[in-house]
């Protein structure tokens, strides 16, 4: 099947945005970022959403950063400055993409069908609720290893959701946040399936579901109370994290770092 | 015809009138509350908070149920005084939303709660509201049921949950309506022991007893004043903020008589809570 890219659709109270891109293990390019954050503004403007469904396909939720994508930049000659150049090529996109989830209004759900990295991993954990898959989900967070700092809001969500010092060992000591790491405070529920298709359905149905039942504007009022807590946090640490991280994007370290780890995968492979 | 009413919450002193203990009396009714209830319950906490002999406060219940929340008939009068006096509806959604919970949230005083079984609504959120929790076996578990009946987290629950059992789960249990169990309570360290007793006055003497042993040699005003810094915290803050926002959030939903209707529909077995 040919990869769709990123795709919205309705069924519904739910909104769905389906991450098509099996080959590469759903990496996504700075376009897919932005992509996907203007699909979540329009789950936010539809007046008949009530849920926000993030999904994916194949063995991985997303891969994280496309590296060939993400490093582009560096090869432009057009004399720009590399403080413009990374602002437009970074700061802006992760701030923005960053900020479309922190102040969505619909119930953000994601559907970790298997393991997420890096930006993926950080949206993941900006949304309201969590379903795995089975227990091979991970989140991965290779920040240091990378030249960069956290990302997504992660200084926020991390510590808030998992605790201070699980956050401190899993960033800084470049771990994987394993299925057991996640049950009870990002993962809510564990769907014990195998095949993303129907877990993606299964948790389709379940949402319509429960929309039969439930007074659909008190979904609003509960996520409006919820969030009021930490959102305005969160958006301070974007703005804190993405103005951190531009003297390494100058300096071109994440870019030397993703040509070194994408030379060890394409060996791997090998 | 002579009727005596007997209140539902009753109040008694124990260890020389270092504990206070305030019951929810009513089983056969599943310990559901009036609004005078509620009110009660305030009260005594206040003359808990008052009383200089009184070093800790424990909130008790009877039978099976903690408390099957708030009962239909109350919610019936709301819903007949609303109709004729509109005015009148602000009062009623503030007293549990602002009074109730600033009670709570003002105690000095350390407050336990023997959640002897399921707690439903604005009682689940008193339990919510208390500093340690005991569970007498696995039976108990709270229900936020605020989505099904058509209006919005109340009673401090839009913190309170979310602090005390993370913001995923609060989000979970709220939106989709299930049971918090004893276990997840547990795991979130938010219940910090089952018992696994079957009577409840065994379990509720129990803890009266454990307490009394406990407090025997400490400096009262130290737990005052370690519960003074301990809730010297953000999550009190936003608790504060809360009563005004919760309250103000859900008035528009009692407005459009939304959840009059569902409480109805509960009442009339059209609608059930599924758990």
């Amino acid at each position: 099947m040919a990869d769709k890219g990123i795709s919205y659709c309705v069924d519904g109270p739910v909104s769905i945005i389906s991450i098509n891109k099996a080959k590469t293990l759903n990496s996504m390019s700075g376009d897919d970022y932005i992509k996907l954050a203007e699909l979540v503004d329009k789950a936010d403007n539809e007046p008949k959403t009530f849920f926000t469904l993030l999904q994916s396909c194949g063995s991985f939720f997303s891969s994280g950063a496309d590296f060939v994508s993400i490093t582009e930049p560096s090869k432009s000659n057009s004399g720009e400055s590399e403080l413009k150049k990374w602002l437009d090529n970074f700061l802006s996109r992760n701030s923005y993409v960053t900020s479309v989830f922190i102040r969505h209004r619909k119930i953000l759900i994601c559907c970790l069908n298997g393991p997420a990295v890096g930006l993926s991993a950080a949206l993941c954990a900006l949304c309201d609720i969590v379903y795995a898959m089975n227990d091979k989900v991970y989140l991965r967070f290779p920040f240091v290893e990378l030249g960069l700092v956290m990302e997504g809001g992660t200084s926020v969500t991390l510590p808030l959701k998992l605790g201070n010092n699980k956050t401190m060992e899993t960033i800084l000591f470049n771990k994987n946040l394993t299925y057991d790491e996640l049950k009870g405070t990002i993962v809510t529920r564990n769907y014990d399936m195998t095949d993303t298709q129907e877990f993606n359905q299964r948790v389709i149905n379940d949402l319509k579901n429960r929309a039969n039942n439930v007074y659909l504007p008190s979904i609003l009022g509960i996520k409006k109370l919820i969030s009021i807590n930490y959102k305005d946090n969160v958006q301070r640490a974007n703005s804190v994290e993405t103005s951190d991280a531009i003297t390494s994007w100058v300096n071109g370290e994440p870019q030397r770092r993703f040509k070194i780890l994408k030379t060890k995968l394409r060996k791997h492979k090998v | 015809m002579y009727v005596e009413m007997k209140s539902r919450i009753t109040s008694r002193s124990e260890d020389n009138g270092r504990i206070f203990v305030i019951t929810i009396n009513d089983p056969k009714k599943l310990n559901s509350l009036s609004f005078q209830d509620f009110k009660s319950i305030g009260q005594l906490l206040q003359v808990a908070d008052n009383d200089p002999q009184v070093q800790v406060t424990v909130l008790q219940s009877t039978g099976k149920f903690f408390s099957a929340g708030v009962r239909f008939e109350d919610i019936g009068y709301m819903r007949d005084d609303v109709s004729s006096h509109p005015e009148r509806l602000f009062g009623h959604i503030a007293m549990p939303n602002i009074q109730l919970v600033a009670q709570f949230t003002q105690q000095r005083k350390p407050l336990v709660c023997c959640l002897n079984g399921p707690a439903v609504g604005m009682t689940a959120a008193l339990v919510m509201l208390c500093d340690i929790i005991y569970a007498k076996n696995d039976s108990a578990y709270l229900l936020f049921p605020f989505a099904n009946l058509g209006f919005v987290p109340e009673g401090g629950t839009s913190v309170t949950l979310p602090w005390k059992l993370g913001i995923n789960s609060a989000y979970e249990h709220l939106v989709m309506g299930s049971p918090i169990t004893v276990q997840e309570l547990i795991d979130a360290r938010a219940v910090s022991k089952v018992y696994y007793l079957v009577d409840t006055n065994t379990f509720n003497d129990k803890i009266v007893s454990e307490i009394a042993k406990t407090i025997s040699n400490v400096f009262p005003e130290s737990l005052l004043g370690v519960k003074g810094q301990l809730n010297a915290n953000l999550e009190n803050n936003l608790l504060a903020r809360a009563q005004s926002l919760e309250t103000n959030t859900t008035m528009p939903f009692w407005t459009s008589g939304e959840p009059f209707k569902r409480f109805q529909q509960l009442q009339e077995g059209t609608r059930r809570h599924k758990l």
